[in-house]
């Protein structure tokens, strides 16, 4: 065991010592690329969620049952719905929804999850025990039954559909939140640092805290998938905003009745999902490198 | 003796995400079978690479020979394929590793991993593996090896956990034993039982043994030959006798030089090597040495052959010219230069009785309730268990024992990073037991810590300056042109380039990161430091040069140091008084001459006597103590030694022995003291 360290922190120190620029420039190449490919994915779903006008070729709900269930083409790049929608044009503007359910329930639930099992960890003990068990009562039920009961408490709507996401998802962040805690809070220079006399808050806040969130980037990349899945969910059950053209999830439900006779309806909101989703996560894993000591050297 | 292993111009690279980096550059070892040959080098000069290498397990680390062969037996291991190769490991040839705790599986009783071995080299059907599993673990000295089969890793100590190792290495009669550092992660007791019984066990099978170790007091006492590797080479190689006592290479004689020994001038300025070894990337062109040699020259920019010297092979340039200079040939007398400035410490020690002492440990005690189980009432770990010491300004006092003897919770409980479960600490006549909250911290300026591991105690994502910066920060109101001044005041007084304040830990070597946490120790100007082994997870030549480090800031800024240490040779040599502990109590204290030259415990005497000196040839470690530390849950009754102690009578197993005074500043707890 010790040997292996040794062994890789050695290495590690001469890729250091050489200069970074051969292991950056080694990955590189591909890693590079994906990253502006990646780039695109997410800008250009942006530029749909902002302003979706000026790129869909049709009005979102616009009906033409004379072009019912027409394949992709060139005229219509998705194909088109059983009611003679562009597909194109209903993906663009469901775009808005989606990225809004994703993000923001990522955000609200993610650092509301994260505080709670920071404060858990580090606490310890009774507030511990307290918070812990709350959140092991949240877990017990399935993330998406416990959105749809906060959503339908709340009755539909947008925001509500993001609070109801956000709950849902407390309890994993809370839970891996508190893991990274209590591993990084008995690390040596937690200990030294509280030797030299600094106080328990500095200690969480300038120790702790910035050494336990990289897990956290990556699960909340993922979560935004998860997040827009679920959002979708709720939205089909009829809990979302009836007013605002549907998101990626419900055209992608409601193209499950036709899966046999045109898989395109399902198909292109499925991977407007995933495109987002795998580009974001890149941007994830890309950001925890990026903010990793080991692996790069901000501020020189 | 016929020849076992011959590695001729072995070349071998590890592919790694900046390339391939050479790591084993045109070795030539030789070993013959029977014989004892210890490769001696410091982390990072390649020596556990080649030991992977001739066992051909570097294949799965992405490394691969890319030059010269290797031959074991008769058999040509270069190309072997990786089938052919697996039928040898094992049972021709064997290892045994460092850490015995992650050797072995936790999920499966140590009986049947062994067991495993014998079977899957076709050595005996599932039975008879099991009677030959009681056999060996007999013959490496396992009490109760019945019983012992049957328990899982977790439930042995690591002594008994690395004789378990062994015998499972010997489970095939192998030809060749190699032992990767196999004494490295153990107490000296325990290094001087398993050496003795390596030794037993080898002229018993009748194999060679290459012995891998950076100690070169364990190199001096098991080697017929002694292999000195830096940097990825050969730098000398010839018999124990030669490389110990009349080393030819730069190298060679500056390791020997910066061993700390039991039998030197204490308090002195050790002779300590310049920097530290470079890693395969930056390995130099030319002699690998040649940037902290202190004989370069030009001529050194080529890389020198390992020649024939006087029946010995060196690979340097200047090997004749130095064998003939007599600063070379005994190095045993080196670096006694006088101890500077000793008499402005000295005075405080005479009248430190008079004085009111710096800090004071009055029956300290941390126990550990541990959980509940069944009905019994929940037991107690008795880390610490009554301890009173005290210190005085500008003394440094050590604290040895085994793992286990409590010395590190005594520490933290000095420094109230633990609550004391009863006694008190005084510090500078003040009470910290009841402190609590900013008071305490308040208190901290003046006490500081330097930590075992210089790269965990510091937070990763920090700059050097930062670090070194934060406990101004906390204490004091500077500015930041104010703070990065005293950032690089401390920087040059630790001896680092002030310039560095930008680098983070990771870019720095193991000696520069311990002076970064020297440097934050000293940033408030403290008045005492805890030096929780300082040096253990550093280099040899390394920690000569943090020992000179501690000495020399001490000298200068009058600091206290509480000095605990495994290491007996670094606390003889930094210590004014030195305490014993065993099982949470001191044991003994005494001056640090007195105690080890007339050490009045058994237990100090064997820890002692297990302490192998620099000379070629020393067996006494049989006389050394038997058994491990027991767990600090069950301690034994009466004196806590007895069931170890070969003084020990009936009286030990009744009753205690008192603490009590057997000479100035000299007190012991033992019955019959020696």
């Amino acid at each position: 065991m010790r040997q292996e360290t040794a062994l890789t922190r050695w290495i590690g120190r001469e890729r250091i010592a050489r200069g970074r620029k051969p292991s950056a420039a080694r990955r590189g190449g591909t890693q590079r690329l994906l990253l502006y490919g990646a780039a695109a994915v997410v800008i250009y779903f942006l530029a749909c969620a902002i302003v979706p006008q000026w790129l869909a070729p049709f009005p979102p709900m616009e009906m033409r049952m004379d072009r019912s269930l027409l394949p992709p083409g060139p005229s219509h790049w998705f194909g088109t719905d059983y009611y003679g929608r562009d597909l194109y044009s209903v993906v663009v503007y469901g775009s808005r929804q989606s990225l809004l359910v994703g993000i923001a329930s990522v955000l609200a639930g993610g650092l509301s999850g994260a505080l709670l099992g920071a404060v858990s960890g580090y606490a310890g003990g009774l507030v511990d025990a307290v918070i812990m068990r709350a959140v092991d009562v949240l877990m017990t039920v399935p993330g998406l039954l416990l959105a749809l009961a906060v959503a339908a408490a709340l009755g539909p709507g947008r925001w509500n559909i993001v609070l109801a996401v956000a709950v849902a998802s407390v309890p994993g962040y809370a839970r891996v939140m508190r893991g990274q805690i209590l591993s990084v809070k008995v690390r040596p220079y937690v200990r030294a640092s509280a030797s030299i006399g600094a106080s328990p808050s500095r200690v969480f806040w300038t120790h702790v805290l910035p050494n336990s969130l990289s897990p956290l980037y990556v699960m909340s990349t993922l979560g935004i998938g998860a997040s827009i899945l679920a959002g979708s969910g709720l939205s089909f059950l009829g809990l979302g905003d009836w007013n605002a053209s549907p998101d990626w999830g419900a055209i992608l439900s409601q193209g499950r009745g036709y899966m046999t006779v045109a898989w395109w309806i399902s198909a292109f909101p499925g991977f407007a999902i995933t495109a987002f989703v795998l580009s974001v996560n890149l941007y994830g894993d890309w950001l925890r490198d990026f903010l990793d000591p080991k692996k790069n050297a901000r501020g020189k | 003796m016929e020849l076992l292993l011959e590695a001729s111009h072995l070349t071998v690279e590890l592919s790694t995400p900046i390339g391939e980096l050479r790591v084993i550059d045109d070795v030539s070892i030789a070993i013959r079978s029977g014989e004892t040959v210890c490769l001696v080098g410091e982390s990072g000069s390649g020596k556990t690479v080649l030991s992977k290498t001739v066992m051909r397990v570097i294949d799965q680390e992405n490394g691969r020979i890319v030059g010269g062969s290797l031959k074991f037996e008769d058999t040509v291991l270069t190309r072997l394929p990786a089938d052919e190769v697996r039928p040898l490991r094992g049972s021709r040839m064997a290892m045994v590793f460092q850490e015995p705790m992650s050797a072995f599986d936790p999920a499966f009783t140590i009986g049947s991993q062994i067991a495993e071995a014998i079977v899957s080299h076709r050595q005996g059907s599932r039975r008879q593996a099991r009677a030959k599993v009681v056999e060996l673990l007999r013959k490496v000295g396992v009490p109760e090896p019945e019983v012992r089969m049957k328990q899982y890793p977790g439930e042995l100590s690591g002594g008994l956990l690395q004789r378990a190792m062994i015998a499972m290495a010997l489970s095939c009669d192998p030809k060749l034993l190699i032992a990767d550092e196999p004494t490295t992660a153990l107490d000296a007791t325990v290094q001087a039982q398993i050496l003795a019984l390596l030794k037993d066990l080898q002229a018993e099978f009748r194999m060679a043994l290459l012995l891998i170790t950076h100690d070169l007091g364990v190199a001096a006492a098991m080697a017929d030959r002694i292999v000195v590797m830096y940097a990825g080479r050969v730098a000398e190689s010839g018999t124990a006798e030669q490389i110990l006592t009349r080393p030819y290479h730069p190298y060679t004689r500056g390791l020997l030089n910066a061993v700390v020994r039991l039998d030197g001038p204490r308090r002195t300025k050790l002779p300590s090597m310049d920097g530290s070894i470079q890693g395969p990337a930056e390995y130099p062109s030319g002699c690998g040495f040649r940037p902290r040699c202190p004989f370069a020259t030009s001529e050194c920019a080529e890389r020198p052959p390992l020649a024939e010297i006087d029946g010995r092979q060196a690979a340097c340039w200047h090997a004749a010219k130095l064998a003939q200079s007599s600063e070379i040939q005994a190095p045993l007398s080196i670096g006694a230069t006088p101890p500077p400035n000793r008499s402005v410490r000295l005075p405080m020690k005479g009248d430190g009785q008079a004085r009111a002492p710096l800090l004071e440990v009055v029956d300290l005690r941390r126990h550990y309730p541990m959980k509940r189980t069944g009905f019994a009432p929940p037991k107690r770990l008795k880390a610490v268990d009554g301890v009173s010491l005290s210190l005085s300004a500008g003394e440094t006092l050590g604290l040895v024992g085994e793992s286990g003897s409590g010395k590190s919770t005594l520490g933290r409980v000095i420094l109230q990073l633990e609550q004391a479960t009863s006694g008190k600490v005084a510090f500078q006549g003040r009470e910290l037991t009841g402190l609590r909250g900013r008071r305490l911290r308040e208190v901290r300026r003046s006490m500081q810590m330097i930590f075992q591991d210089p790269y965990g105690s510091m937070d990763p994502r920090w700059t050097v300056g930062q670090i070194i910066g934060e406990p101004l920060s906390i204490h004091e109101n500077w500015s930041g042109k104010e703070k990065t001044d005293k950032v690089k005041e401390l920087l040059l007084s630790v001896g680092l380039d002030p310039s560095w304040r930008e680098r983070r830990p990771h870019e720095l070597s193991g000696g520069q990161k311990q002076r970064v946490g020297i440097a934050r120790a000293l940033a408030l100007d403290p008045a005492f430091i805890l030096a929780d082994e300082p040096i253990s997870a550093l280099d040899v030549s390394v920690q000569s040069q943090i020992l000179n480090l501690l000495q020399e800031l001490q000298d200068r800024r009058g600091l206290s140091y509480l000095l605990i240490a495994h290491g007996l040779n670094a606390v003889r040599h930094l210590s004014d008084r030195v305490g014993v502990m065993y099982l949470g109590k001191l044991v003994e204290i005494a001056p640090s001459e007195e105690l080890f030259r007339h050490p009045a415990h058994p237990y100090t005497r064997a820890l002692i006597d297990s302490v192998p000196p620099l000379v070629p040839g020393w067996t006494p470690w049989k006389q050394a103590v038997g058994g491990e530390i027991p767990s600090p849950l069950d301690p034994p009754s009466g004196c806590r030694f007895h069931p170890r102690c070969p003084f020990a009578t009936s009286r030990c197993k009744e009753e205690e022995p008192a603490w009590r005074e057997i000479g100035p500043a000299r007190a012991v707890a033992c019955h019959y003291p020696v």
